[in-house]
């Protein structure tokens, strides 16, 4: 009998802290004061938190920025970040919610994610929050969402900046080929690239695949170089890209490399002189000699002893425009600050924008160069 | 106290889920409730497979991502309703399920939990490839959600209070489920699946049942999951849910069913909690986690198991007082031969029951059995007996049906040799085991009742099992022993409770490995009683045996083994004078010393063996 009355009293003792944790959920959200005009939706958790804090430096900066400049309808901007998880779709519905349900602010920021934007705006798109991001994936802006901005030219276009300067420049668009990672990453850049040199009544020489952290990637390289390549694009991941160029160097092959990453950090440091010559349609590189990014560059590394990457220039520039399109619209009203990004010009770090009615804002990739182991601009396409 | 505090436990579990919907709390909280109603779901179906069946699945996400692809698939390519979907859904992941049910048999323990592992992966990376089947790595989007207008404004709402009543209805189902005859073969098979199988459970049927169950509520999870949210990805259903799903079964405690709903609640639940520690609150909810498994080792199944009560545990018997004595077998033998003294006469003894023919077993070189035949009579007590190393096990094993051997077993005329060991229980076949194998975290009376065999003639059912189960331990005398976990018990208490599982069945041919090991030496004899009564009762009994004295005194006639030979055959007496008897046990000629001594030495040296059985 002794026995069993401890176990109920210690089950009461449970019961009572799980009603408290339960109690407490609608308490927290009671708790925030002012309400926030920004929502960020980002990565703080899992694998993609280091890009995540990148993310929230940018907008931080922004943040910082603006309010020096008088802050948003007249009051300094203030913004809640919740943590989306990355790519985890549950992660960012539950953060999307909160920040329509419980923070209610009339702009969000993110989720970045093309996936995870697919799988929020069932969510979001019902006209009481405008969400800006970075996804570049093509649906994002066709799914007939309307309060989608995205802030980043879509994937089609970084392909077909590409086979453009391929062939405009280089000479090399009969000499093409493809040589790309066997996942989701690496399949959909390869179909993109065949596409768009479809589109230009060209043909790749030869379509070569790599399993993901490949070590040795000496047969493919042989067959590439067979095939007669001028050109190699290449849509593989940072490590396993510099991988490749440093063995193409070794064999002393003669053909260059394009691709996505190929301007990149972690590529430049391991690629080593394998990287030089290297063509890279990309967004944003902090060796931009346009001296908006020359002021960013220096005050971002001033405040956060770091270099700024691809996702602190864009997510800068993001909360940047959301300012000024909600002061154009001057009010929190959502469908009013829709229509102001109708309206708002502004010329940021990764392009100058202007949005149009799918949500489009920037249609601009920069082709870049490794030159002496720097990232080079070579110039910037416009659609 | 307990009676007034279950049902006020229950009364405001019911208000805290009522609560939201009737306050009308936002929509964020809502949805995080419903997925940890839907999570509750397919952790369900992993409580069972892992917890209860014993098969560790690592990949239960994959079975929710086929449940949630297949229902959102059937609904737009082939319009079909959502209810007709969500089944047909569940019915294809059944099957998946079913198949891993089968490699489950071949594969086992861990290589099986790195099996589900790959299924997971093999699932990634299909729905991200198939593109035009499954939308590829941007998942399936506007899938039609189900809306039930009348109960709020936003589906979130609607389908807040279905979604939780499904989930205690599901519940509901496998706590039955568990304390069913299916649910105690399952616990047997995980608890000691050699055992299982000797007394009578199919483990192949079990484990796929136990694979079709965890499959079935990981599909119904995810078609739930579509209906509400409308998109699918590959992202949804990674290995990291796969362990976060195992996670809840953990933290609810393993093999506690009402304990894996409270986990997956807390899972799904308290890093939302925490979220506005920002950066850190993940690392807040893997300290909860520590605290939580640290301040219950059990996980949070000891609360939930109180709170289910007799509900979870179904009717227990009033404890009896111990009898007098330590394991009451006193009383028990004083009841057999009272009962022998007034019962029937001994079935008639005739005819060979069990015939075994040109036995022969190897492991690696050695030769355990070497062509041994001998027949078992109708009614006799038959002692196998022999030196160390000698084949009796293996022997024992044979017949029940545990290892392949060459040549033939038959019972009445039905041959047995090479059967899966259910099959040969099923026969009529029952046994106990040299180092004894009760299933230890169930009752004792779960132990008999698994045990059970349904015998032409005699009523079925669960209650009449449950009679039969109580009366066989009262015939062993420990029925008081009955609501006992049998983990908990004595060796000589676990003997007993073997034995009774190994007579409820009313076997035919009762297969004892050294009964009397661990029996204290006075109850030897009582043993010997018992085994009489039990002949008296129509069973033969073939029995492993050391101690001579014992042999002699219950056997009507002894088999000899030695080396893998059958090297004698006959009443016992003359048995122990057989020269190549005393050569096995001693090792030396036949004629060294007189027979007398040497029949002596036999009974010394056979009673140092029994010290240490080996």
């Amino acid at each position: 009998m002794n026995r069993k009355t401890t176990m109920d009293m210690r089950s009461l003792l449970a019961l009572a802290g799980v009603s408290a944790a339960l109690a407490t959920m609608p308490l927290n959200g009671a708790a925030a004061q002012e309400q926030p005009l920004i929502g960020v939706s980002l990565p703080m958790t899992g694998s993609k938190a280091l890009v995540g804090r990148n993310f929230k430096q940018g907008v931080e900066l922004a943040i910082a920025d603006i309010n020096a400049a008088g802050g948003v309808l007249g009051k300094p901007l203030q913004v809640v970040f919740e943590d989306d998880q990355g790519d985890n779709t549950n992660g960012a519905i539950n953060a999307v919610n909160k920040i329509m349900q419980v923070h209610k602010t009339p702009v969000m920021i993110g989720p970045h994610y093309s996936v995870t934007q697919m799988a929020t705006q069932n969510v979001y798109c019902n006209g009481k929050i405008v969400s800006l991001t970075g996804a570049t994936g093509v649906p994002v802006t066709n799914s007939g969402c309307k309060y989608v901005i995205r802030t980043r030219s879509n994937d089609d276009i970084q392909a077909k900046a590409i086979i453009e300067y391929a062939q405009k420049e280089l000479n090399a668009g009969d000499k093409t080929a493809v040589f790309y990672a066997n996942d989701d990453f690496g399949k959909s850049g390869q179909a993109r690239v065949v596409a768009q040199m479809a589109a230009l009544g060209l043909k790749p020489l030869a379509v070569e695949s790599h399993n993901p952290n490949d070590k040795d990637y000496s047969a493919q390289l042989a067959k590439l170089k067979n095939a007669g390549a001028v050109l190699v694009v290449l849509w593989a991941h940072d490590t396993d890209a510099a991988l490749i160029v440093k063995q193409a160097k070794q064999f002393g092959l003669p053909f260059r490399f394009a691709g996505a990453v190929l301007s990149e950090d972690a590529f430049l440091k391991l690629a080593g002189s394998g990287a030089e010559g290297a063509i890279s349609a990309s967004y944003f590189v902090p060796t931009d000699p346009n001296p908006a990014v020359q002021t960013f560059v220096k005050r971002y590394e001033e405040r956060f002893k770091m270099a700024p990457d691809v996702w602190s220039a864009t997510y800068y520039d993001a909360t940047v425009l959301a300012a000024k399109a909600i002061n154009a619209a001057g009010s929190g009203d959502v469908a009013k600050i829709r229509e102001a990004f109708g309206s708002v010009k502004y010329d940021g770090l990764l392009a100058s924008y202007g949005c149009d009615d799918k949500g489009d804002c920037n249609r601009q990739v920069n082709i870049v160069e490794i030159k002496g182991g720097q990232p080079v601009v070579r110039a910037a396409v416009r659609y | 106290m307990s009676s007034f505090l279950r049902p006020a436990a229950w009364l405001l579990i019911a208000a805290a889920i009522v609560a939201p919907i009737a306050m009308g709390m936002n929509t964020y909280y809502l949805h995080v409730l419903n997925l940890a109603w839907i999570f509750a779901i397919a952790a369900l179906g992993l409580s069972v497979a892992t917890g209860v069946a014993g098969q560790i699945v690592l990949g239960q996400a994959a079975l929710v991502g086929i449940g949630a692809y297949a229902t959102a698939l059937l609904m737009m390519r082939l319009s079909l309703p959502w209810w007709l979907a969500l089944l047909l859904a569940m019915v294809l992941t059944g099957a998946v399920g079913a198949a891993l049910g089968l490699i489950s048999t071949r594969i086992k323990g861990h290589y099986l939990a790195i099996v589900t592992l790959a299924l997971n992966e093999i699932f990634r990376i299909v729905a991200v490839n198939e593109e035009a089947l499954t939308g590829g790595p941007m998942g399936l989007r506007n899938i039609p959600t189900l809306s039930i207008p009348g109960l709020s404004e936003t589906i979130t709402q609607q389908l807040y209070l279905p979604l939780a009543g499904l989930m205690f209805v599901s519940y509901a189902l496998m706590i039955v489920f568990h304390r069913s005859a299916l649910g105690r073969e399952l616990r047997a098979v995980r608890d000691d699946e050699m055992a299982a199988e000797a007394m009578g459970v199919n483990s192949v049927r079990a484990k796929t049942i136990a694979f079709m169950i965890c499959s079935l509520w990981g599909a119904l999870s995810g078609g739930l999951y579509v209906l509400l949210v409308g998109f699918v990805a590959p992202t949804n259903f990674t290995i990291a849910e796969s362990i976060k799903m195992m996670l809840m079964v953990v933290l609810g405690g393993l093999g506690s069913i009402p304990g894996t709903m409270l986990g997956a609640i807390v899972v799904t639940i308290l890093p939302e909690a925490l979220r506005d520690l920002q950066t850190y609150y993940m690392a807040a909810f893997g300290a909860a986690v520590v605290i939580i498994m640290l301040v219950w080792p059990k996980g949070l199944g000891v609360f939930s198991d109180w709170l289910w009560g007799s509900f979870l545990t179904g009717r227990r018997e009033p404890e009896l007082s111990a009898p007098a004595g330590p394991l009451s077998l006193a009383a028990a033998a004083a009841a057999a031969s009272s009962a022998l003294a007034a019962g029937p006469a001994l079935p008639e003894t005739g005819g060979p029951l069990m015939r075994v023919h040109k036995v022969s077993r190897t492991f690696g070189g050695v030769r355990a059995l070497n062509d041994v035949s001998f027949d078992v009579i109708r009614g006799e007590i038959l002692g196998l007996i022999g030196p160390n190393g000698s084949g009796k096990s293996t022997m024992i094993n044979a017949c029940s049906g545990v290892v392949h051997v060459d040549g033939s077993i038959e019972l009445e005329g039905h041959p047995l040799q090479n059967h899966p060991a259910w099959e040969v229980h099923a026969y009529g076949v029952a046994r106990i085991f040299q180092n004894v194998r009760l299933w230890e975290s169930m009752t004792v009376l779960e132990n008999v009742m698994v045990a059970w065999r349904r015998v032409p003639g005699q009523p079925s059912g669960e209650a009449a099992i449950r009679e039969a189960s109580l009366a066989a331990l009262e015939q062993m005398g420990v029925r008081h022993l009955a609501m006992r976990q049998a983990g908990d018990l004595s060796f000589g208490q676990s003997r007993l409770v073997e034995m009774a599982r190994a007579i409820v069945g009313r076997p035919k041919v009762l297969l004892l490995d050294e009964p009397a090991a661990g029996l204290r030496g006075g109850l030897v004899l009582e043993l010997s009683t018992i085994l009489q009564r039990l002949r008296a009762q129509g069973m033969t009994i073939l029995v492993v045996e050391h101690r001579i004295k014992l042999v002699t005194s219950m056997c009507d006639r002894v088999v000899v083994l030695n080396l893998g030979d059958l090297i004698a055959d006959g009443a016992p007496a003359a048995v122990m004078e057989s020269p190549a008897v005393i050569e096995a046990y001693l090792g030396e000629r036949a004629d060294a010393a007189s027979h007398e001594t040497r029949a002596r030495r036999i009974r010394r040296r056979s009673v140092n063996h029994a010290v240490a059985p080996g």
